[in-house]
């Protein structure tokens, strides 16, 4: 999996592609501890190219988003393929999160 | 007087071990008439013969000659012969003193020969020693350095060692090397890492002024982590010692190497040990059997990985309620192992609260508030399915809540299977939640599903996942079977799928099937 991070004034967004698993979570997990502190807590991260999500990652999503919520920011999600929406769904994690169809809506969702 | 009584005594063995030849010539130069045939320093004999003459000898003139037996070119002592002028020259004296000098010198060289094979016999056996204690592996790093520098100094009979390694953290060891501060050790380090091969440098220790240490670089893994150190005083050190010097060296590598090896297999073995255990408890935290509940066909197991990992299930029965519950802690291994068992020992008592029923949505809303803060601080959450059944054979009300769990599979009868979807996020995600009750009528025939993401997540060797679709094909191919049926058949599919691939994730399945009313059905309790 690639982890690719465009920087915009206040908002960073993060492109995820292929499968985003337990194997695949632990760096995503480092990332959000090293770069999520108060002056970068406004964080889109862009599913759009990810096609399988496990419990492992929607964990790692969840501690991202816990993170920026106590900085003051959030944690927003975009472009959910429909095995991935379902996911969401199915868990209920649509209600916890703020989820966006395109990556631009997501960025002007701040 | 000191000096000759030194020098006699260096020159006594090499003239005792001659004895016999000496004697030899002794008797050669007497069948010529000689009367005394002597090795002497200053006027110490070190050896003499003397014969009595004979009366035709006596008669004749007798004559002392002497001649200087040099040895490696240095005056050494004096041969003195005493015979008749008719038959001894001086010239023959000098021959002869030339001649006791050769074979004095003869000997001494193979004094030494055979003074430096036993030495080498020695080093050799030393080094075996070294190659023998690196099979011991019940030492700790230290144990293992002290040994090898010392082995190091016997092998290499250098005036004094060192070896200093940093692995996770220093180490080092001296024999007669006087006190190494870490700061040279380091110094010394890096210059062997830079040069990456023996050399020599200047000692640093000011007591020792003008020594020069013979630095060696110990590779570790791959990596030069360390050095290995002797005094080496004047140069002294042959090309062969140096080459023992590497090869002590590279066996104190091998040996750590070894050692490390050794010491991560064993911390496996007691990792893995310490994950059958937990993985022991957690099966122990189990219903470890199947509950009696008039009414109702109930099946539950857990099918584990190899890793322990965070599925649980739980069975409450009381007078009035039968309680069931699946959840699913996200992650691996340990850590959700332990907030496996923290999750459920709340569900459990939250759902057995004596003075009041706790409806499936208060066990869910009160558990949510309960691990909240616990969760926020580990980061994880746990997806959590609570379902509750009236026990009253006239009645037929599940009441279900749902924390983010799925697969949830209600298979009405004569409709098809089709997934329930949770109405609230897992456990741990918001600080509060709504998982709203839901009342579905249990007719006798129905059967409900509750599993975990186990199943639909089961890959295949292709890297296909077993999906939601397979999921509800198979619970509308097996719901006419009884609940351990069901259960067996779920599993065996998904093992069937995976194929060769190992099972990655905690299977667990809970199944309710209503069974038909006793005068229906003459099986119908369970």
């Amino acid at each position: 999996m690639n982890l690719s991070i465009e920087t915009l004034p206040h908002v960073t967004v993060i492109q995820l592609d292929g499968r985003f698993d337990a194997y695949e979570a632990p760096q995503i997990s480092a990332w959000v501890d090293e770069h999520i502190n108060p002056t970068q807590c406004q964080i889109v991260v862009d599913l759009s190219q990810v096609s399988f999500i496990d419990s492992t990652a929607l964990a790692t999503l969840v501690k991202g988003m816990k993170r920026c919520r106590q900085h003051g920011g959030d944690l927003y999600i975009c472009g959910l393929v429909k095995t991935v929406r379902i996911i969401f769904e199915l868990t209920r994690l649509d209600k916890a999160f703020r989820i966006f169809e395109t990556r631009s809506e997501a960025v002007n969702g701040f | 007087m000191d000096s000759s009584v030194a020098e006699q005594s260096s020159l006594l063995p090499l003239i005792l071990a001659r004895e016999v030849d000496l004697k030899m010539r002794a008797e050669a130069w007497h069948r010529m008439g000689t009367q005394t045939f002597g090795l002497y320093m200053a006027d110490t004999p070190l050896m003499e013969w003397v014969w009595q003459p004979s009366k035709k000898e006596r008669a004749k003139k007798a004559v002392l000659y002497e001649a200087v037996v040099l040895l490696d070119g240095i005056e050494q002592f004096v041969l003195r012969i005493c015979g008749p002028t008719r038959k001894i020259s001086q010239m023959l004296v000098n021959d002869e003193a030339a001649l006791i000098g050769c074979l004095l010198h003869l000997e001494s060289k193979n004094r030494m020969k055979t003074a430096h094979i036993m030495e080498m016999q020695d080093r050799l056996m030393h080094l075996y020693d070294l190659v023998r204690a690196s099979r011991s592996m019940h030492q700790t790093t230290s144990d293992v350095i002290t040994e090898m520098t010392r082995a190091a100094l016997a092998v290499l009979d250098a005036e004094g060692t060192f070896l200093y390694l940093k692995l996770a953290r220093p180490v080092s060891a001296c024999h007669q090397f006087g006190p190494l501060s870490e700061a040279d050790s380091q110094d010394y380090l890096k210059q062997v890492q830079a040069l990456d091969q023996p050399h020599r440098v200047p000692f640093v220790s000011p007591r020792a002024a003008g020594q020069e240490i013979l630095l060696l670089p110990v590779r570790v893994s791959g990596a030069v982590q360390g050095v290995l150190g002797f005094i080496d005083q004047a140069n002294r050190f042959t090309p062969l010692s140096k080459k023992l010097a590497e090869i002590v060296a590279e066996q104190a590598g091998a040996r750590l190497e070894h050692m490390m090896l050794y010491d991560s297999t064993l911390q496996q073995q007691r990792l893995s040990t310490e994950m059958e255990l937990a993985r022991q408890v957690q099966m122990h935290l189990l219903p470890q059997k199947q509950p009696t509940v008039p009414g109702l066909d109930i099946c539950g197991m857990t099918f584990p990985a190899l890793q322990v990992g965070g599925d649980f299930y739980d069975f409450i029965v009381n007078a009035q309620t039968f309680t069931f519950i699946v959840g699913d802690v996200s992650g691996k291994g340990l850590s959700a192992a332990m907030m496996m068992a923290m999750t459920r020992a709340i569900l459990r008592s939250t759902a057995s609260f004596a003075f009041a029923i706790m409806t499936p949505e208060d066990i869910l809303t009160q558990t949510n508030e309960d691990v909240y803060d616990d969760y926020n601080r580990v980061t994880t959450f746990t997806t959590a399915f609570v379902g509750q059944y009236e026990i009253d054979p006239l009645r037929d009300r599940l009441t279900i809540a749902n924390a983010g769990h799925s697969p949830v599979i209600y298979c009405p009868a004569n409709q098809p299977a089709r997934l329930l979807e949770a109405d609230a996020p897992p456990l741990g995600v918001l600080e509060t939640i709504s998982a709203a009750n839901h009342l579905i009528a249990l007719k006798p025939g129905d059967v409900l599903i509750v599993a975990t993401d186990g199943f639909s997540e089961a890959e295949n060797s292709a890297d296909e996942i077993f999906g939601y679709d397979r999921l509800l094909e198979l619970a509308d191919q097996t719901r006419h079977l009884s609940a351990w049926e069901i259960v067996k058949a779920f599993s065996e599919v998904a093992i069937t799928f995976e194929g060769d691939r190992p099972q990655h994730d905690d299977r667990t399945i809970v199944v309710i099937k209503r069974l038909s009313p006793p005068d229906e059905d003459a099986h119908g309790t369970a």
